[in-house]
């Protein structure tokens, strides 16, 4: 090979390059990425990302938008941390949160915290009877007390939580969050089988989460559009490009301002189907 | 936090020393690092493309550079923030590729590439097929010169940039760049002079 190039072989080269260059990422990852909170991911070693965990985790990068107050992640990683055995997680929250307060009474709690002292923490995990197989287990182990995740909550605080008797956390959304917490789990995991070519996976996997998420009476679908792009792609790679362009033709229809729109237009386009 | 709707439309097209946001940011509030992000993450999942993993990939890679850019931001003081990203984008895509191998999965053409909304399908095509060559090109390349090739070429750094991020001389850097060029050429060389030989489907 000569030092120089030929004009045309630089020409081809440049052209070439113009063409890596031009190559973008789709807007939804910056979105994804502008959600990382860079305060929980410094103070939490559980955010450390590894190969064993998916990195669109939610909970390390917020994929979702919270639309409630403890739906943010720094609810569950304080519940984790307790649980745990604490890690100081608590510090992450504003020091005005009830939760905060709850997590740092706690803390000062000696070794053997009464269970009734860390109600905060139970109840998202013990309100999903199936949820977050892979999280539930592991914040049980991780705690190496006697207390099971899946431990029944008492309804009424204890008589003897005068210390933590102020954390007024009202239940109600709890449901919620144990629901969108296992419907990440699933998506992530439809995704994991969809990128591994599993489209039956997927699709089985995208069935329970419909299921799962009509049978628990949630009003909210903040992961029906990703839900439904998932299940265009898996129709897709399956071999029913018709079945996917009917779901995506009618997905943007019925969503036409979903930053997913646009991806979904492109298996209309690309498979509209005799 | 800035609202996703804020994000530009993925504009930034290459790096450039002008354009390079400090980091960590002297408030590390989730909304300078959203700026840090805006600023940086396009070439980083550019890098991870042309140095082999698929559009997937490349998005799960460039969420874990960013993950370990927000919870190490304290330890870049000093240094260079992009180089920091992108040692640590070398980092994340030797194990990704070492994850692909175990799972022997090759990336297809087909997953290759995606769909822009933009752009005239034709237009499309042949950005596709060029990009295809590209990489098939880069595959062929030792990957220390592949990369500088393609911060050279592709994010257009000059050499003492290129020196910079990767942490060698100025000259280290200028003779690895020479090979890497001529290396490419070659490549292409080769690849042109088979096309011709090669009839018409």
């Amino acid at each position: 090979m000569t030092d120089e190039p030929t004009p045309e072989l630089r020409a081809l080269a440049d052209a070439l390059f113009a063409a890596g260059r031009a190559e973008q990422p789709e807007p939804a990852l910056g979105r994804r990425l502008q959600l990382i909170d860079p305060r929980l991911a410094q103070r939490s070693p559980t955010l450390a990302p590894g190969p064993s965990r998916s990195p669109s985790s939610p909970v390390a990068a917020r994929d979702e938008r919270p639309r409630h107050t403890f739906s943010r992640p720094a609810f569950w990683l304080s519940a984790a941390a307790l649980l745990a055995g604490g890690v100081g997680l608590w510090r992450l929250l504003p020091s005005d949160d009830p939760i905060q307060i709850s997590a740092e009474r706690a803390a000062s709690e000696p070794a053997a915290v009464p269970v009734a002292a860390v109600p905060v923490t139970a109840v998202p995990v013990a309100r999903e009877p199936q949820p977050v197989a892979s999280i539930a287990p592991r914040v049980a182990s991780a705690d190496g007390s006697t207390r099971p995740a899946a431990a029944p909550v008492p309804s009424k605080p204890a008589p003897g939580r005068t210390r933590s008797a102020a954390v007024s956390v009202a239940p109600a959304p709890r449901p919620q969050l144990s629901t969108l917490r296992a419907e990440l789990e699933l998506l992530s995991q439809a995704r994991s089988a969809l990128r591994a070519g599993d489209s039956a996976q997927a699709l089985a996997l995208l069935d329970r989460h419909e299921r799962e998420r009509s049978g628990s009476g949630r009003s909210g679908n903040e992961l029906f559009a990703e839900a439904t792009l998932l299940r265009i792609e898996a129709l897709s790679v399956r071999g029913e490009p018709r079945a996917a362009s009917e779901l995506a033709a009618r997905f943007v229809r019925d969503n036409p301002h979903n930053a997913l729109s646009d991806r979904a237009k492109t298996f209309i386009r690309a498979q509209p189907g005799p | 936090m800035g609202s996703p709707s804020e994000l530009p439309s993925a504009e930034p097209a290459r790096m450039s020393p002008r354009d390079e946001v400090a980091y960590p940011p002297t408030d590390d509030t989730p909304g300078n690092f959203s700026v840090f992000v805006r600023a940086e993450f396009v070439w980083v999942w550019r890098l991870l493309r042309r140095i082999g993993l698929s559009p997937a990939d490349a998005d799960d890679a460039t969420q874990q550079v960013f993950l370990v850019a927000a919870r190490r931001g304290g330890e870049v003081h000093g240094g260079s923030a992009r180089a920091f990203l992108y040692g640590t984008a070398l980092r994340v895509a030797a194990n990704a590729r070492r994850s692909l191998r175990r799972r022997r999965e090759v990336p297809s053409e087909a997953a290759g590439e995606r769909c822009a909304h933009d752009q005239h399908p034709d237009e499309l095509l042949e950005q596709r097929r060029a990009r295809v060559l590209l990489d098939a090109l880069l595959a062929q390349m030792p990957l220390d010169l592949r990369r500088l090739l393609v911060l050279a070429e592709i994010e257009q750094l000059t050499v003492q940039q290129i020196a910079d991020l990767e942490g060698v001389p100025l000259g280290t850097a200028a003779s690895r760049l020479r090979r890497a060029r001529s290396v490419f050429f070659d490549l292409l060389e080769r690849e042109q002079q088979a096309r011709v030989g090669r009839p018409h489907a």
